[in-house]
């Protein structure tokens, strides 16, 4: 199965996109020590002012500056680490307590889930990033009056991490509690039942098999869903990664000062209308790694499919060939030779079995 | 029919106590340290605002208003606008996938492709290209579309745009379910019997894929919810979403979101009972 996903090239293509831009943004840390050039003013060859930031793409390739002159892309690669790395770590939380959970309550709860279907279903009402700005905004946001944060720094990126965690794992839990479920339900659990298998060992050794490639797909999905909740977080000015205050002109400003993806975009969404590429390169690169992450899930899904329709071909290949190895040849020993009157005897038998 | 009315109060109940403990939720946080019985406390106190409901204040601004009925004008514009797109979008959608059912095989392969790579764009992404739009539009015939500091409600636009990612959606699953549908063994009878594609499409595949198309509206009405706060946001439309967002304390979070539920579960209920009405299936849910 493995083979089959990484022989897929729709797999490939997304995840040598986001792998390379993750390990890039690595090498850039280790190897340029997260250098940001900086173009404010530009000169022409006889040295006259052809103008001042922030720059067009075209201007200043590949995609242009910030209001400082900060090149975007070289923000964009030192931030991608941790943008994608937040999505992987939380899509993961996520994920394992999920799990824990569904795979519980799907094989020893099972009538409970239904009553809990109900109450989760509530939360799918509430727009999920409106939920984790609320959840935030009560908790941790500063007090209006005095304008100062409470908690230190990594006291609420923790906070923050947790919420984004948290507030996916009901819903993903019914999800995998479901399908957990779904596969106790099949035939085959039947039979490993009739043959005397405990609860767990059934779990272990015949749901298992059938739930992990399920949860890779759910894997992925979470990660999706992450970064689209970071793009939405960041539209709200909700970001990871600490701030920068410039003060200016036209007020305050906050930038991210890590160049955390989400940071990017919150201050500068209302420059959208001037200097366009501004939010829309942040933005343009998180569409991008989502459309990556959705290629491998599409691409995890195919083989998956495939894989499965090859096992059923393969069962029935086999068992076609099986007489033509010597060893399946059956031998004198398989068989219990019946005198005539014990032969009589059993086919009185059967005859009484099948009139019943 | 008395199956059916506890099949939905208790659907209906079970997501009402819901959303109550979801409001309640920050009563469970003290700082950075969580507080069980806090959050039990603020259950039960959440509980009892319910009952006294008209008493309800808001801040805006240095005055004091109070909820009902104020909070209803943005929650009618919300509502409009959401069913609007909704709408829209099943209409669109419906249309395209009749099209692209009436293509041979290699053209809807395309389709397919392109339906998924729209799908997966972000709702910020597709806003975003909406507002440059609107501003190059601006540029062009100075006639601005919508303006987004303006008072009075605009509906066409804000509908417009909320409906592009669902219709994709809905497109994707509904050709997903005519194509499982037309594999069935009574369209090769229908076929035989000379009635033309268009009239199996229209009638027989559509009638009986209504309960297919219905599994799926839940969670494209709840990823629309989400976008309509995106919108809500970045065009700095009044609507509900907008409310809560600018007076995010519990009671009105849990109140408002109790209001939009309301009318999206007689929705959905209403629409559940339509399809089985109309498929002649009864929806497991």
């Amino acid at each position: 199965m493995a083979k089959q996903i990484l022989k897929n090239p729709l797999f490939i293509i997304g995840f040598l996109f986001v792998f390379s831009l993750f390990a890039g943004s690595i090498y850039y840390q280790i190897a340029e020590d997260n250098y940001l050039p900086q173009t404010d003013l530009k000169y022409s060859e006889d040295g006259t002012l052809e103008g001042k930031s922030p720059f067009s793409p075209v201007e200043v390739p590949p995609l242009g500056t910030d209001k400082h002159g900060y090149h975007m892309w070289e923000q964009i690669l030192i931030g991608a680490k941790y943008t994608i790395g937040l999505a992987v770590v939380i899509a993961f939380l996520r994920v394992v307590f999920s799990v824990l959970a569904g795979i519980i309550t799907g094989t020893y709860f099972r009538k409970a889930t239904k009553y809990l279907t109900g109450i989760v279903d509530s939360m799918h009402y509430v727009p999920i990033a409106l939920l984790v700005y609320y959840l935030l905004s009560s908790v941790i946001m500063s007090d209006g009056m005095t304008g100062t944060y409470q908690y230190t720094f990594l006291e609420r990126v923790g906070f923050q991490v947790i919420i984004m965690a948290l507030v996916a794992i009901p819903t993903t839990t019914l999800l995998v509690s479901n399908e957990t479920n779904s596969i106790w339900n099949r035939e085959f659990i039947e039979s490993a039942r009739t043959l005397g298998g405990s609860r767990f060992h059934i779990l272990r050794k015949h749901v298992m098999p059938h739930l992990w490639p399920r949860l890779i797909l759910v894997f992925v999905q979470q990660i999706v869903s992450v970064l689209i909740l970071l793009l939405h977080l960041g539209l709200l000015k909700l970001f990871f990664g600490g701030t920068n205050v410039s003060f200016d002109l036209l007020g305050t400003e906050y930038m991210s000062s890590t160049y955390e993806w989400s940071g990017l975009i919150g201050f500068t969404y209302q420059y959208l209308a001037y200097q366009t590429w501004i939010p829309l390169v942040p933005i343009l690169f998180f569409t991008v790694t989502v459309l990556a992450f959705n290629l491998m899930l599409e691409g995890i899904k195919v083989s998956l499919e495939r894989s499965e329709a090859v096992a059923v071909k393969k069962k029935k290949k086999g068992e076609q060939k099986k007489p033509k190895t010597l060893s399946n040849y059956a031998s004198e020993k398989d068989f219990q030779f019946l005198s005539y009157q014990e032969r009589a005897e059993s086919e009185d038998m059967r005859q009484t079995v099948s009139s019943r | 029919m008395t199956r059916g009315i506890y099949r939905f109060s208790f659907k209906f109940l079970s997501a009402f106590v819901g959303i109550i403990l979801l409001g309640s939720l920050p009563g469970l946080f003290n700082g950075l340290s969580i507080n069980p019985a806090g959050y039990i406390e603020s259950v039960k106190g959440m509980f009892g605002t319910l009952f006294t409901i008209g008493e309800l204040k808001y801040r805006a601004g240095q005055e004091e208003y109070f909820l009902f009925p104020h909070i209803l004008e943005p929650l009618q514009y919300s509502l409009i606008v959401l069913l609007g797109a909704l709408l829209l979008a099943f209409i669109l959608g419906l249309f395209f996938t009749f099209i692209t059912m009436m293509l041979p095989r290699k053209g809807k392969k395309g389709f397919k492709l392109f339906a998924f790579l729209f799908e997966s764009l972000p709702d910020v992404f597709i806003i975003a290209l909406a507002q440059i739009g609107i501003i190059w539009f601006y540029k062009k015939t100075d006639i601005l579309l919508l303006d987004v500091a303006a008072y009075d409600k605009t509906y066409a636009l804000p509908i417009l745009i909320l409906a592009i990612l669902p219709t994709v959606f809905f497109y994707r699953i509904m050709l997903l379910v005519f194509e499982e549908e037309m594999q069935k063994q009574y369209i090769d009878l229908a076929k035989t019997k000379g009635l033309n594609r268009q009239v199996i499409l229209m009638v027989h595949v559509f009638r009986n894929t209504l309960i297919g198309i219905f599994y799926h509206s839940k969670s494209i009405i709840w990823f629309t919810l989400s976008n309509l706060f995106i919108l809500e946001y970045v065009f700095n439309l009044r609507g509900i979403v907008m409310f809560i967002f600018e007076h995010p304390t519990p009671e009105i979070f849990t109140i408002s979101f109790i209001l939009l539920f309301i009318p999206l579960f007689i929705l959905l209920a209403l629409w559940q009972l339509l399809a089985e009405k109309v498929s002649k299936e009864e929806a497991i849910v």
